[in-house]
C-alpha cells in the first residue's frame, strides 16, 4: 500500500483555489498568518458556544445545524473581508449575531487599521461538501449507531445530489473494539490521480468514549 | 501693452508665491510596484492601471516585470525518522511588475483607488523630478 497525497493540496494549482487570498512580503508574512488562525478559530468557537446554549434547551444537538465549509479570507489594504461557507445558517440569520461575531473578531485581531467585514454564504448543495456529511456521520456515532449503518445513511444522503463518485473511510476503534480497524464504503468513481476531476476532501476526528474516530471522506464531484 | 498682457494671462490663483505660469503643476515621477502570488490577477491590475494612465494622457513606462521570486521550502515528508528518505518540495513564487509614471500625485490617487484586486500589493513611491 502507498500512501495518498491530500487531495486538496495536489490540486491547488488547478481545480482548488486557497481558502487564504492575500499577499504579503516575506517579513510580515507569519503576522498574517497568526491572524488568519485566529480569526478561524474565533469563528469556530462562537458556533460551537452557541450550538451549546441552543441544545441546552432540546437536550439533542441538531444534526441539521450549522457546518462551517471553509472559511475564506481576503485582505486587501484596508479591510479583512471574511467569507464564510455555511451549511444550514440557522443560527447566524439571527439578527445579533453577525454584530457579535463581529465584535469578538474585533477583539481578537487588534486590528486599529483594518475594519472587518464579515458575509456569510450558503452553499448550494450541503449534501455535496465533505464536511457537512462528516458532520452528519459524527452526529450518528455519538448516538451509538453502528458505524456501516452511519456510512451508508451519509451516501444516502449523498444520492439527491450530483455526485460522481464517494468514498468515506472510518477508522479507529469501530464499535468500541479493542483492536483499531479502516472501514471504507465506496460508490461511483474516484480517480485521485486525475489532475482535473474536482475532488473535495475532509479529515474529520470524532471523539469518543474508546478513543477518536478519523473520519476520511473523498467525494468526486464533476470533472474538469 | 500691459493691458493686453493681463487680458491674455490664464486665469491666476490668487495669492500663491512661486505660481509657475502654464498648465503644469508640479511634475513627480512616481513608481507602482505591484507585487502577487497570481499571475491572473496581477496582470489585470496592471492592464486597469496603464489604460487609466493612458487614458489621462500620461507619461507611462509599460509594466517591467521583473524576474519571479521562487521561495522553496524543502521538509522531511515523515513526523518520525523512518522510512526511506522522502522530502516535499513548497515552492511560492512571488511575481514584480513595476510601473512608472510622470503625472501629480492627485492624479495617481485617483487610479490606484479604482483598481483594487485582491491578493495584490500596491506599493507607490514619489520621487521629485
Amino acid at each position: 500500500m502507498g500512501q495518498k497525497i491530500n487531495p486538496l493540496g495536489f490540486r491547488l494549482g488547478t481545480t482548488q483555489n486557497h481558502h487564504s487570498f492575500w499577499f504579503a512580503q516575506p517579513k510580515n508574512y507569519s503576522e498574517g498568518l497568526q491572524e488568519d488562525k485566529k480569526i478561524r478559530n474565533c469563528i469556530k468557537n462562537y458556533i460551537q458556544k452557541n450550538r451549546k446554549k441552543g441544545s441546552n434547551r432540546k437536550m439533542e444537538s441538531d444534526s441539521s445545524s450549522e457546518v462551517i465549509t471553509h472559511i475564506e479570507i481576503q485582505k486587501e489594504i484596508d479591510t479583512i473581508h471574511v467569507i464564510i461557507h455555511i451549511g444550514f445558517p440557522n443560527l447566524l440569520k439571527k439578527k445579533g449575531a453577525i454584530e457579535e461575531l463581529e465584535k469578538d473578531l474585533q477583539k481578537e485581531v487588534n486590528s486599529v487599521n483594518q475594519r472587518l467585514n464579515i458575509s456569510i454564504e450558503k452553499v448550494k448543495e450541503p449534501y455535496r461538501q465533505p464536511n457537512i456529511l462528516a458532520e452528519y456521520i459524527a452526529f450518528q456515532l455519538k448516538n451509538r449507531v453502528s458505524f456501516r449503518k452511519a456510512m451508508k445513511k451519509a451516501i444516502e444522503l449523498t444520492k439527491k445530489a450530483d455526485i460522481k463518485g464517494i468514498k468515506i473511510q472510518i477508522a479507529g476503534r469501530l464499535a468500541g473494539k479493542e483492536i483499531a480497524r479502516a472501514e471504507c464504503i465506496k460508490k461511483g468513481r474516484l480517480p485521485l490521480q486525475t489532475i482535473r476531476a474536482k475532488i473535495d476532501y475532509c479529515c474529520y476526528p470524532i471523539r469518543t468514549i474508546y478513543g477518536v474516530l478519523g473520519v476520511k471522506i473523498w467525494i468526486f464531484v464533476e470533472e474538469e | 501693452m500691459a493691458a493686453a498682457d493681463l487680458a491674455y494671462a490664464p486665469p491666476m490663483k490668487s495669492g500663491k508665491a512661486g505660481f509657475e505660469a502654464g498648465l503644469m503643476d508640479p511634475q513627480h515621477r512616481i513608481r507602482i510596484t505591484l507585487s502577487s502570488r497570481s499571475v491572473k490577477n496581477l496582470e489585470k491590475v496592471c492592464g486597469d492601471l496603464v489604460k487609466g494612465a493612458k487614458g489621462k494622457d500620461l507619461k507611462i513606462k509599460g509594466p517591467v516585470r521583473m524576474p519571479t521570486k521562487v521561495l522553496h521550502i524543502t521538509t522531511r515528508k515523515s513526523p518520525c525518522g523512518e522510512g526511506t528518505n522522502t522530502w516535499d518540495r513548497f515552492e511560492m513564487r512571488i511575481h514584480k511588475r513595476v510601473i512608472d509614471l510622470i503625472s501629480t500625485p492627485d492624479v495617481v490617487k485617483q487610479i490606484t483607488s479604482i483598481t483594487i484586486e485582491p491578493g495584490v500589493e500596491v506599493e507607490v513611491t514619489i520621487s521629485d523630478a
